[in-house]
């Protein structure tokens, strides 16, 4: 397998998960633009920006856990780029996506 | 609080001035040289250099330069930098011409900018015996010095703020310049005056020339009663290692607004960083509503003062958060920098801790328990206004980006036509035409429109709780006067 090749659908896969998981993360404020799930959106709207400044994705339908699995999702395809054939600065990105996964962690009370 | 204005160290020095009325010390030489040097390069800080341009520009310009320039034979203990002939002149007390003879002789060091002689004045003679005012120094006119001395600085490390906010007033600099050059003249006149007053005769001459040089400078001014943008500029210096909340709230705001305002002036900003603008400004002003309902609970405002704050605050929160998701249509294929990111990441940890456990919002007391509510809403307006400017800012972006043919969205969300059919076939992002968004810029507009509405009305609550506040200790001080 060309993992070097297969990079850039890896990074794509990465910002299209993160921008699932800040659409999951918006529903869950149920328009509610004091609740700390919209400010969260943006945070991880601004990673996936980093991640793939390019990315469309359709509306997604809010479900439980919705934007754990898809950060979990996003970090996997991060994780699954070999050390120095992605962006040089992939490690920090994977960092920001682990940073965010683990306070949404800490809201939900799941590990 | 490390957040000052031009304004607030007027006030201060304005309260310094009463205090020297009640000082009966007479006033050393060296206290007074130091005071009038550094008076001195406030108000030329202030002028600026003489403008050229258009003729009434420079008449208008003129107008302030000949009042510092009637200054009485200037000081230069603290001033440094380049100045023009015709200072240098004023500075050496010699004619203009003379100083361009000696220039052109080389006896003093200058340089040609294309226009005019820059001289640096650490080539001028200097009375290196006139030095910076001791901040230790508990006396009112050391203070009044380094009070004026910190507003020269303010005016030096903001002067395109300054410029900015002085054009949002849509007034000619000199316009703006003049209330606030009249008010130090004042402050001067009263501290010469009271040098004057207290002594010793023998060091009277230079405060004497002073009090009359301000006298007549006054009169020149004219009618200069209504307000200044200039006073309302502020000068922010975060904690470097913040610990409480409160701090850690202050140094995240600046450390955001300057990330921000870097990313916006990009020649293509990232329209992620203006989603996330317009989402980090949504954030700010739900926890700003959020603190004027603690504020009322803990007393700090009385009544319903803050209803109109809340309520516009809620409909900029609207038109921010529609001009979030329409920016999130498009997109310049730039990247967020990484330190506008963790400013933005430290930005939201703080105003999330500030109304927030986690999920749960606090109640009422439980923001007052571990924050200073007064303090965090000063910060919080200044930010406010911040995010107005770049939201202003902002509205002009659409149509420059579509213009320049560097606003993007995937052909299948555009207009149909021929030439994207291949593009919608195989889901291509393509350069939008400018008649094709034209929500986006309406939307800019509405959004630039509620946050200054909100960020008005932000200002007025804060600034009569102040006075709330200074009606209720008048209130304690003539209760405590015994009656006659």
């Amino acid at each position: 397998m060309n993992t070097t090749s297969e990079c850039p659908q890896l990074l794509q896969l990465a910002a299209e998960h993160l921008t699932a998981a800040a659409d999951h993360a918006e529903a869950n404020a149920y328009g509610d633009l004091t609740s700390p799930w919209l400010s969260l959106a943006g945070q991880i709207r601004l990673i996936a920006g980093g991640v793939g400044p390019v990315c469309d994705t359709e509306p997604v339908m809010p479900r439980p856990f919705g934007v754990q699995d898809h950060l979990d999702a996003a970090l996997t395809a991060l994780d699954s780029m070999p050390s120095g054939s992605g962006p040089p600065d992939l490690v920090v990105w994977a960092w920001r996506v682990a940073d965010l996964r683990s306070l949404v962690t800490a809201w939900t009370g799941q590990p | 609080m490390t957040t000052t204005t031009l304004g607030d160290l007027l006030a201060r020095a304005d309260h310094l001035c009463r205090e020297l009325r009640d000082n009966p010390d007479p006033v050393p030489l060296k206290a007074w040289e130091s005071f009038d040097a550094t008076a001195y390069l406030l108000m030329r800080e202030l002028v600026g250099p003489a403008r050229a341009g258009s003729r009434a520009v420079a008449l208008s310009h003129a107008a302030l330069c000949r009042v510092l320039d009637a200054y009485p034979a200037p000081l230069r203990g603290a001033a440094t930098g380049p100045v023009g002939a015709r200072e240098a002149a004023h500075l050496l007390g010699r004619p203009r011409s003379a100083v361009i003879a000696k220039i052109r002789q080389g006896q003093i060091p200058a340089t040609w900018d294309g226009r005019q002689y820059l001289v640096d004045l650490t080539n001028l003679p200097n009375r290196d015996d006139v030095r910076p005012a001791d901040p230790r120094n508990p006396e009112p006119l050391s203070r009044l010095s380094c009070t004026l001395g910190v507003a020269a600085d303010l005016i030096v490390q903001n002067r395109g703020q300054l410029t900015r906010d002085v054009d949002a007033w849509a007034l000619s600099p000199d316009s703006a310049t003049a209330p606030v050059l009249a008010r130090v003249v004042g402050i001067v006149h009263v501290a010469a005056a009271h040098a004057v007053r207290v002594g010793p005769l023998s060091d009277v001459d230079r405060p004497l020339a002073a009090a009359r040089y301000c006298a007549k400078a006054l009169d020149a001014l004219g009618d200069v009663r209504h307000g200044s943008p200039l006073l309302a500029t502020a000068s922010f210096a975060p904690p470097s290692n913040p610990v409480s909340l409160n701090e850690r709230l202050e140094s995240a705001l600046r450390a955001w607004v300057t990330a921000a305002q870097v990313e916006l002036n990009r020649t293509v900003p990232s329209t992620d960083v203006i989603r996330n603008v317009m989402n980090q400004g949504t954030h700010l002003y739900a926890v700003s509503a959020r603190l004027f309902d603690a504020a009322e609970g803990a007393r700090e405002l009385g009544g319903d003062i803050a209803a109109g704050a809340r309520e516009h605050l809620s409909t900029a929160m609207k038109e921010l958060s529609r001009a979030d998701r329409l920016w999130g249509s498009v997109t310049t294929a730039m990247q967020p920098s990484h330190e506008y990111i963790a400013a933005a990441r430290e930005l939201h940890a703080a105003l999330t801790e500030t109304t927030h456990d986690g999920l749960r919002a606090y109640d009422v007391n439980e923001i007052t328990e571990h924050l200073d509510i007064g303090q965090a809403l000063a910060d919080l307006r200044y930010a406010a206004r911040d995010v107005a400017d770049m939201v202003r800012d902002v509205q002009h972006l659409p149509d420059q980006l579509l213009r320049s043919g560097v606003l993007f969205a995937p052909a299948s969300k555009l207009p149909p036509s021929v030439t994207r059919l291949h593009d919608r076939a195989t889901g291509r992002y393509v350069s939008i035409r400018p008649n094709e968004m034209a929500e986006l810029a309406n939307t800019a507009r509405s959004a630039t429109r509620a946050s200054d509405l909100a960020v008005g009305k932000v200002d007025t609550t804060i600034l009569q709780g102040k006075d709330l506040v200074v009606m209720g200790i008048s209130a304690a001080l003539t209760a405590r006067v015994p009656e006659l």
